[in-house]
């Protein structure tokens, strides 16, 4: 185990020390400005990325209705604007958590297979909203959602959200029975159940808190672009995903940390970043994004199967 | 009969999705008011040669029990390829992209057959960094495709319903149909899907198979891509994650499993038409895009339905429940004779699935079957009970206040118990009383727990060896013999949680260790000693975690009580995996059942001796099951008889 964990430290650190050269030899790199970009940019998916985190230590892999929910939510928090911000923020909130805790109580309660239940969820979701927007945008009533994008001693209100999100992520899952008794379940599911811990409650628990980061991206995307279409969501499900990887999660459950997904989310976008001010275009950006997913799946596979042997 | 038909969804799945569809396509004209013409056939196999390769090249990677993300970016760059090198010559356009996606396909397949890794994580990845290496090639823009004769040719009609594009399409899936279906490679991939593990043992290569089933869904999904890609004479470098999806859509109605082992080409196929047809019927009876939506949603949802076992279980609860209000008893019949109210009946049932027998205990332990009745111990109503074979005529034999768990019987009959906190051994005298036989609690360093004893009234003990239910970490423990006269002797040491242990006719000591992925054998010497310790089986190596949960995590079998049947064979009951497993000398386990519940003990019984009696109970956490009375005793036919 202390071998190809050092093995694994070593190589993360000549990645970090090649970046480190790498951007403070870029122009323009060192600065607030651009610091402030890369937290900016790493926010929306950031806030996503620290709830799957959860679902995925749990042992529940990922969701593939991740853009759908948080469209929804953004559908959702626009049309109800004139009820007032904090009603409509409300509604989306309790929209993202109800419609994914559903959906982990399925997998908790059921054994239902996550991949296919939530392509199944997010068919269901995105049919209902193109039924409810009658497939046309939707667009505010009033202006109360401008609040949200805000910035703060000059930092979007989003980054203090995503903040805010890891350390009560982080909080969950070290800091109480509920975090702990999480990691076991993904761990090894049978053993959990047979040693009492309750499952299924614990897997509703993880995609709810999921339910709501996603919906909170979801509200600051509808606040972002003022407007929602079916599309809204976009690419969100897979930029998660890749997140909560890099920052070294296990796929199949029981290790991993909110913090270190923080950390994906931002190298992910330290990476673009460099990239995007070298002057590479967003192909190559993308083309080192999975990359740098495969290095990481990679290293965290080989360390936790040679350390176990 | 519904039963035996949701046995096989690999055949169900895709007939019935087929059908309907079928029987909705015919009838479209209905909502369309127009006749359905050749034209209408032409588009919806336009649309199956859309999607028929990726899923194909999903469907297969999913029989072999992995998840190939990347057949969409493989697409994506196939597409991109063909445009970018074939627009003198189609025919080099399509075996550059071939060519190109069996390579990543290759690599990828190897690196995870290599690595052992989980494929979904490296194609996601492969799936982010070939939309980069296609947006790179294209600048992220589509590519128009000059050569407008090849455009023309995949598209025109062939017999009035056909293209070359969906006759291709069709061929790929027959070809699969045929290597699948009737070679030996085909048995090889479907069993490696199965089961790795037994495939590797059966001497399968089964790392140069996964690696070849990925290059072969490289290739696929590329050759989809150059298709689409010509049809449209244009390449996107950015197709979405829609064609995965509904790929996998496709895939699963055609009764393809995501656990693998499951699934054939010609599934496959009718599950795409199922999908592509259904797109079409959406469309020419302009019913408004999210109806497709719902209606996949609404497909899948059976899908989830018919493949959670967790949902079939609260199903089956519910119908037991149903049926108990109807009866008098809480029994029910497991063959042999059985009286229900005044009107004695004989009735023989097959048991091949699990009878529950009786039920409404806190925690069932130590079943033993002596004297035509099963003697067991209940942990957490702190009593011993006996019962009839059938589950009728149930007695409480004791009463054990610091819970009742192991036991025997004297030579000359007066029952032992052990009572597990106060770490003693019980003796029920003639008269009923119960007195101390023996007490380990300046020995046993945990609970005691399960005993054998043998034919000279030695009782041999375990222990828990550290605070189970405390959450304390694991210790390894030692096993006691109690002498007729009560005298404690230590009789080995170092036993991972020694639990359910048995005597053979030749004075063997078998000893389950639950924490220690073994059994370990004893030859009983005439003093009483135990010599001679070997490793009678082997499931796994030793734990290396000490935390009970993890160290759960680790064991292969967590073998709790145990049984042994005439012909060498010990039944254990795996305390995590939900089953009973036979174990011959060596570690070969040579019959499994999964009663659908844990279970926790096991014995041999009934008036032929082949009903194995099991202990089940939701968990075995001691809150849990004081709260509620959920332990059942269930009832197996087996093959061989016990003793």
């Amino acid at each position: 185990m202390r071998r190809s964990n050092r093995w694994c430290r070593v190589g993360l650190a000549i990645l970090l020390l090649v970046l480190l050269a790498l951007a403070v030899t870029t122009n323009r790199f060192l600065s607030l400005d651009n610091a402030r970009a890369i937290l900016a940019s790493t926010a929306f998916v950031g806030i996503t990325a620290v709830g799957a985190t959860l679902v995925m230590i749990g042992g529940s892999a990922v969701s593939l209705a991740t853009s759908q929910t948080a469209t929804i939510a953004a559908m959702l928090f626009l049309a109800t604007q004139g009820l007032g911000l904090p009603t409509a923020v409300l509604v989306a909130l309790v929209a993202g958590v109800v419609l994914t805790a559903l959906q982990g109580a399925a997998i908790g309660f059921w054994h239902a297979n996550p991949i296919v239940l939530t392509i199944a969820a997010g068919f269901a979701t995105t049919g209902a909203a193109s039924w409810f927007s009658g497939g046309t945008p939707v667009y505010p009533t009033a202006k109360g959602y401008d609040i949200l994008n805000t910035t703060p001693a000059s930092l979007p209100l989003a980054v203090y959200v995503l903040l805010a999100t890891t350390v009560v992520a982080q909080w969950i899952l070290r800091g109480t029975t509920t975090g702990r008794q999480l990691y076991l379940v993904g761990e090894n599911r049978a053993a959990a159940r047979a040693a009492g811990l309750p499952v299924g409650r614990l897997t509703v628990i993880a995609w709810a808190f999921f339910g709501l980061c996603v919906a909170m991206t979801g509200t600051f995307l509808a606040a972002f672009n003022t407007s929602a279409t079916v599309t809204l969501g976009g690419t969100l499900t897979l930029d998660a995903i890749a997140a909560v990887l890099v920052g070294g999660t296990a796929i199949a459950g029981g290790r991993g940390s909110a913090v270190r997904t923080l950390g994906g989310a931002v190298l992910i976008a330290v990476i673009s970043d460099v990239l995007l001010l070298r002057g590479y275009s967003t192909g190559v950006q993308i083309l080192v994004k999975g990359l740098l997913v495969l290095a990481v799946v990679i290293a965290v596979h080989l360390r936790s199967t040679r350390g176990r042997r | 009969m519904i039963r035996r038909r949701m046995a096989r969804p690999d055949h169900l799945m895709p007939t019935v999705s087929l059908l309907l569809v079928l029987v909705g396509f015919a009838s479209s004209p209905l909502l369309s008011g127009r006749a359905l013409a050749p034209f209408d056939f032409y588009n919806a196999l336009q649309g199956f040669a859309q999607l028929g390769l990726l899923a194909l090249a999903i469907g297969i990677t999913m029989i072999a029990g992995e998840f190939d993300l990347s057949v969409v970016g493989t697409y994506a760059l196939g597409g991109m390829l063909a445009v970018q090198t074939g627009a003198a010559s189609p025919i080099l356009g399509v075996l550059v992209a071939v060519a190109a996606g069996a390579a990543v396909g290759a690599l990828q397949g190897g690196l995870i057959a290599w690595l052992r890794i989980p494929s979904m994580p490296v194609t996601l990845a492969t799936y982010i960094a070939l939309l980069g290496l296609t947006y790179t090639m294209s600048g992220g823009l589509s590519r128009t495709y000059p050569n407008s004769e090849a455009t023309l040719w995949v598209d025109q009609t062939v017999a009035g319903v056909f293209s070359p594009r969906s006759l291709l399409t069709l061929s790929a899936f027959l070809v699969a149909a045929l290597v699948l279906g009737g070679t030996r490679l085909g048995r090889e991939v479907r069993a490696i899907g199965g089961d790795r593990r037994a495939s590797r043992v059966a001497g399968v290569n089964v790392d140069r198979r996964v690696a070849g089933i990925f290059a072969v869904s490289g290739a696929l999904a590329a050759f989809g891509g150059c298709l689409l890609a010509y049809s449209y004479a244009s390449a996107n470098p950015d197709p979405g994650l829609q064609p995965l999806i509904l790929a996998a859509v496709a895939a699963l109605l055609g009764g393809v499993s995501l656990a693998g082992g499951r699934g054939t080409p010609l599934g496959l196929l009718a599950g795409t038409l199922s999908v592509a047809l259904l797109t079409h019927i959406v469309a020419i009876t302009a019913l408004p895009d999210f109806s497709t939506q719902l209606l996949y949603a609404a497909l899948l949802g059976v899908i989830v339905a018919v493949e959670s076992p967790g949902l079939h279980e609260a199903v089956a609860r519910l119908r037991a429940r149903h049926v108990e209000r109807d009866r008098p008893h809480r029994t029910s019949a497991t063959g042999g004779t059985r009286s229900t109210g005044p009107h004695p009946r004989t009735k023989e049932t097959s048991m091949t699935t699990p009878t529950t027998v009786a039920e409404g205990f806190g925690f069932l332990e130590a079943p033993r079957w002596r004297s035509g009745r099963l003697w067991f111990s209940d942990f957490y109503t702190y009593r011993v009970m006996s019962m009839a074979e059938d589950g009728s005529d149930l007695r409480v034999e004791a009463s054990v206040p610091e819970q009742p768990s192991g036991l025997g019987w004297l030579p000359d009959g007066r029952l032992l118990i052990v009572s597990m906190r106060d770490r003693k051994v019980l003796r029920r005298e003639p008269d009923g009383t119960l007195v101390v036989h023996a007490d380990l609690s300046g020995h046993a360093t945990g609970y005691a727990n399960d005993m054998v004893v043998d034919g000279r009234g030695r009782a041999y003990v375990g222990n828990f060896g550290f605070d189970l239910m405390g959450g304390a970490a694991l210790e390894p423990t030692a096993l006691h013999r109690v002498d007729p006269d009560g005298r404690v002797t230590e009789a080995a040491d170092g036993l991972w949680f020694p639990n359910g242990s048995v005597l053979t006719p030749d004075n063997e000591l078998l000893v389950v260790e639950t924490f220690g992925n073994r059994v370990t054998a004893f030859d009983v010497a005439d003093d009483g000693g135990l010599v001679n310790r070997r490793v009678w089986a082997e499931f796994g190596p030793l734990p290396t975690e000490r935390e009970v949960v993890p160290a759960l995590a680790q064991v292969r079998v967590a073998g709790d009580g145990a049984c042994l049947d005439r012909q060498g064979g010990l039944w254990i009951a795996d305390a995590t995996g939900d089953r009973l497993v036979r174990v011959v000398e060596g570690g070969t386990i040579t019959d499994e059942i999964r009663p659908g519940t844990p279970v926790y003990a096991c014995a041999l019984g009934g008036t032929s001796g082949t009903t194995l009696y099991a202990c089940a109970a939701p968990d075995f956490h001691a809150d849990a099951r004081k709260a509620a009375q959920e332990a059942r005793m269930l009832a197996i036919r087996v093959a061989v008889p016990g003793f």
